[in-house]
């Protein structure tokens, strides 16, 4: 476990030596969060000033908050970093390396999310507060439970993408894939509360492991209730150990593959 | 005559570079036909985003379901278009940056162009298509001359969009590392391309106009849905201008460009 601290702490001091990029790239952010503000504003004109059971002040920080925790959880090195690392043979000497080549991706990645995590929420409140206004339901006396699924929907997130990454093993460019599991994410997460979806596509949507990426945390920093947090903390772990043993398996399958061609 | 013979010239060795980039994308034609298909899913997700939208509102801005959807038919097929012919207009910044304009400084073709068409981007066909996927489903096919209009807005829309392109990816002349700034520029662009311009305050739409969205994608839409022939003069200038300033800024840019040690041929 040291080693891949220690991959960690080298991956949070790279990013901080281009802070200026990762606030850069934080603050390139605001405009899409604009873009989504002002249609969820446009939607509630002359409308119900709840819909399912939104107010539009909670909507749109949700808008905020899903979108911020998109932010956290992009970058290249899971899928793109496996990707090239199958498609250029570079992964013939990674997997000989001391280490579990997927925690050593998933370590270098979780270092991008560390150093991003505190530009991200400096960011999003004030954006939020400047732009929206307070936030009645925010409870801060959970924030540490708030994080809880933050911490586990980054770990489910880096699940699926490695195990995408690792399908390059068989197919020759796994970028694809991933499309559509950004655009699930993008849609029934950052853009949208599952709230708003009919209940029968809530129901789909809630058995898949898409419910804990972003909408899950985000609902839970929007309006933090015991009941909520069970139920989607619980759907969490299920699906980080889910997500976990296919990731595992299927670059195990695909290394073995490796060895047989000699890399 | 010699500007004749250059521009077929031009023409010929263009024609070489798609056909070869393509061939070169087509080498694994299961990984071609996926990347095509995935992006047509990729963009169809965006229609649940409609759906939800108009299960909470009637109409949005005035505009209809599939009226909406049409602001995703132009944005797909013009982005498309220009991803696929001009598709390293879109990473101009990583040439430069890694100092890989050497090896087309020396080929006595225009630079840029060279360039923006060495390679073919395949999914790019698949946004191509889903914009006229979603043109028929609006409009059927019973229309030839707003077909033939839309498929003019295509090329213009495109070539716009490559121009904006190139003279985003052009700050990287300018700023030392400037990949961020340029990412950050493009996303700027391209977040309001698949929205109606009306949803926006007349600020947010005047600078939208401003930063290319709006003559790049909200006035073809308009024209589609209610044609009028002095909008359409003013969106084919507006675009042609992007190209213009593309060629002119990209230029200007290269007396900035100093290369590393990178090594390449062509």
């Amino acid at each position: 476990m040291k080693k891949y601290l220690s991959i960690m702490s080298a991956n949070i001091k790279q990013n901080m030596q281009s802070l200026s990029n990762i606030i850069i790239s934080i603050v390139g952010n605001a405009f899409i969060m604009f873009v989504l503000i002002s249609l969820w504003t446009y939607m509630y004109e002359g409308e119900d000033p709840v819909i399912n059971g939104y107010t539009v002040t909670m909507t749109t920080w949700y808008v905020v908050v899903g979108e911020s925790i998109q932010k956290l959880l992009s970058g290249s090195e899971l899928v793109g970093g496996i990707n090239d690392d199958i498609r250029l043979g570079s992964i013939a000497y990674k997997i000989n390396k001391p280490y579990f080549y997927p925690l050593y991706i998933l370590f270098n990645f979780l270092g991008r999310v560390v150093s991003k995590f505190v530009p991200q929420v400096i960011f999003a409140t004030i954006f939020g507060y400047l732009l929206i206004g307070k936030l009645e339901t925010f409870k801060p006396q959970f924030i540490p439970f708030m994080i809880i699924p933050v911490v586990l929907s980054v770990l489910i997130h880096s699940f699926i993408k490695m195990t995408i990454g690792t399908l390059a093993f068989w197919v020759e460019d796994s970028f694809p894939f991933t499309w559509i599991y950004e655009k699930m994410l993008l849609v029934f997460g950052a853009c949208f509360p599952l709230d708003m979806f009919p209940k029968s596509v809530q129901n789909i949507v809630g058995l898949t492991p898409v419910y804990g990426v972003i909408y899950g945390p985000a609902r839970l920093i929007i309006d933090f209730s015991w009941t909520q947090f069970s139920q989607i903390v619980l759907s969490q772990v299920f699906w980080v150990i889910v997500t976990m043993l296919i990731c595992f398996s299927v670059y195990k399958r695909g290394a073995r593959n490796v060895n047989v061609n000699g890399g | 005559m010699s500007t004749l013979m250059e521009a077929k010239n031009l023409a010929r060795v263009l024609f070489q570079n798609y056909k070869y980039a393509l061939m070169a994308s087509m080498l694994n034609k299961a990984s071609f036909i996926t990347y095509i298909v995935f992006m047509m899913l990729n963009n169809a997700c965006f229609l649940i985003q409609w759906v939800v939208v108009f299960s909470i509102k009637s109409s949005v801005c005035g505009l209809t379901f599939k009226e909406v959807i049409l602001v995703w038919a132009i944005a797909s097929s013009s982005y498309g278009f220009a991803r696929f012919f001009f598709t390293d207009s879109f990473t101009i910044s990583d040439y430069v940056i890694k100092g890989k304009l050497d090896a087309y400084l020396v080929q006595p073709k225009n630079t840029l162009l060279m360039v923006a068409t060495s390679k073919v981007f395949p999914s790019a066909i698949g946004d191509l298509l889903y914009g006229y996927l979603i043109y028929f489903i609006v409009f059927g096919f019973a229309h030839p001359v707003k077909f033939l209009l839309f498929t003019f807005m295509v090329i213009i829309s495109g070539l716009g969009f490559a121009g904006l392109q190139v003279i985003i990816n052009s700050v990287a002349f300018f700023i030392p590392n400037g990949q961020t700034a340029v990412d950050s520029l493009a996303r700027l662009i391209n977040c309001a391309t698949t929205y109606p311009g009306e949803i926006f305050k007349k600020g947010i739409q005047i600078f939208c106009y401003f930063i290319g969205t709006g003559f790049n994608i909200w006035l073809p839409h308009k024209i589609l849905l209610n044609f009028d022939a002095k909008s359409l003069v003013i969106y084919v200038l507006f675009n042609l201008m992007y190209v213009v300033l593309a060629f002119k800024i990209f230029n200007l840019g290269l007396k900035h460009y100093s290369s590393s040690n990178f090594m390449a041929g062509r």
